[in-house]
């Protein structure tokens, strides 16, 4: 399945943007502010988000090594992950991007001189495929409803201790159904605005939620957050 | 206005990020020369190039890099402050050419290999030239090999890993190991989200930061070392 998204649909917040620049709401001045608001409304005109997903049937999952067997290939989840996926009696691999129109608004201020519009363009770009990864989330959850199906939370590779080079064989699943979006040598994603990621399904699943209190992963910056 | 004056007008413009005559920023400086005119000025008079960048440059910074470690201002206002930093610093750059100012000792800093995000080790880089340092910036995903040959060119300096991934920090341990195999003597600092002191032992770096005004005063502790 392949779909555009309407950049008229993206919701892009003012105080995520606050937060990923680490400035608290109540301490932003109107400079910035302004700031944002504007970049916001450039970003989202040159975004082209789109998401891109396919469903696999008879995805085996292990949870003692914490692998799954799927088309005749290993993905080493974690098993925290797999724990998460294990009633799943199909799962969707998803692509999403916001296009890399945002990416070189941010490179190219970045090159001149204008660091700080440069890193908020930068974090927007982020908070679109975040927004894609919503969006596809979601859409899976419409489809896969209508056959009586629920589905588990999303996990991408390079998180939850999933290692990122799984990518090279979810993406060789995918086939050229990726919305453009290729991998680079070192399994990572251009343009850099994108997200990928598995979604179980089954009826007997559900999105509980994320396990960072069981989960194992110390240095993990996102702990605790989700 | 004296030399005087006119050092601590450059410091107060760097630090407070009022780039030149026609930025907006801070509101209240609106119409007033800035980081550029004043340096220009300063030059023109025969203030030395070095007295610029001790006397107004490197304090601005240093009070900037303390305000941010008290949180007293956030990365927009780094941001801000490392541009006027720059305006000032393109009229300087032909005495650092020409071996008329001394920097304090080279940088070679990146985002280790399998990991493109740059916002923190741009930061730091920013910062620790403002310190007075130079820095010689590789981008993001750089290999072992990549540093080895850099460090090859430029045997004296300090090399800096960054990573924000959980995932990709392990490829710090390989990398460190890589450069510390082809050159032992070098020193190696760390930093980035998601690493910590403990990390820094486990690995066998010689140092952590974390932030860049961790960054600079590691780096000034070494000066007699390097």
């Amino acid at each position: 399945m392949v779909c555009s998204i309407p950049s008229s649909g993206l919701r892009i917040s003012t105080d995520n943007i606050l937060k990923s620049l680490g400035v608290p709401v109540d301490q932003a001045d109107d400079y910035l502010m302004d700031k944002i608001q504007e970049l916001i409304l450039q970003s989202v005109g040159i975004s082209s988000p789109s998401a891109c997903w396919s469903v696999f049937p008879d995805p085996r999952f292990l949870n003692e090594t914490g692998t799954m067997s799927l088309e005749g290939k290993i993905f080493h989840l974690n098993k925290m992950v797999t724990l998460a996926l294990s009633k799943s009696t199909r799962v969707a691999f998803f692509v999403g991007t916001c296009g890399d129109a945002v990416e070189l608004l941010s490179k190219q201020l970045m090159k001149d001189g204008h660091s700080l519009e440069g890193l908020i363009v930068d974090l927007i770009g982020s908070e679109i495929a975040e927004d894609v990864a919503d969006f596809v989330h979601k859409k899976i959850e419409e489809d896969m409803g209508a056959d009586g199906l629920k589905v588990t939370n999303r996990y991408s590779p390079g998180y939850c201790k999933w290692p990122v080079s799984d990518q090279q064989q979810l993406f060789h699943l995918l086939r050229d159904n990726t919305c453009g979006v290729q991998l680079t040598g070192s399994s990572l994603m251009l343009p850099i605005k994108s997200v990928s990621g598995i979604v179980g399904i089954g009826k007997d699943v559900k999105n509980q939620g994320y396990f960072c209190s069981i989960c194992d992963a110390d240095y993990c910056l996102y702990r605790d957050k989700k | 206005m004296n030399n005087d004056d006119l050092l601590t007008r450059i410091l107060t413009c760097v630090e407070l990020g009022k780039v030149n005559r026609n930025t907006p920023f801070p509101p209240d400086m609106k119409g007033m020369d800035g980081a550029d005119e004043l340096t220009r000025l300063a030059l023109e008079r025969g203030i030395k190039p070095s007295e610029i960048l001790n006397d107004a440059l490197i304090k601005a910074m240093d009070k900037v890099g303390q305000k941010f470690a008290d949180k007293k201002i956030f990365v927009p206002q780094m941001l801000i402050s490392a541009r006027a930093m720059n305006a000032s610093m393109v009229h300087l750059k032909p005495y650092f050419q020409t071996g008329e100012v001394k920097r304090k000792g080279k940088l070679i800093i990146g985002t280790v290999a399998g990991d493109l995000h740059d916002i923190g080790k741009n930061l730091v880089a920013m910062i620790v030239e403002g310190a007075g340092w130079e820095v010689i910036d590789l981008g993001v995903d750089v290999s072992a090999q990549k540093y080895i040959h850099t460090i090859q060119e430029h045997r004296d300096a300090v090399v800096g890993l960054s990573a924000l991934l959980t995932t990709t920090m392990h490829n710090m341990r390989t990398i460190v190991a890589d450069i510390k195999n082809s050159f032992p003597a070098v020193t190696l600092m760390i930093g980035g989200a998601p690493v910590t002191e403990q990390f820094r032992a486990e690995i066998g770096a010689d140092g952590y930061a974390s932030d860049p005004q961790g960054a600079v005063a590691y780096l000034n502790s070494l000066i007699h070392e390097v």
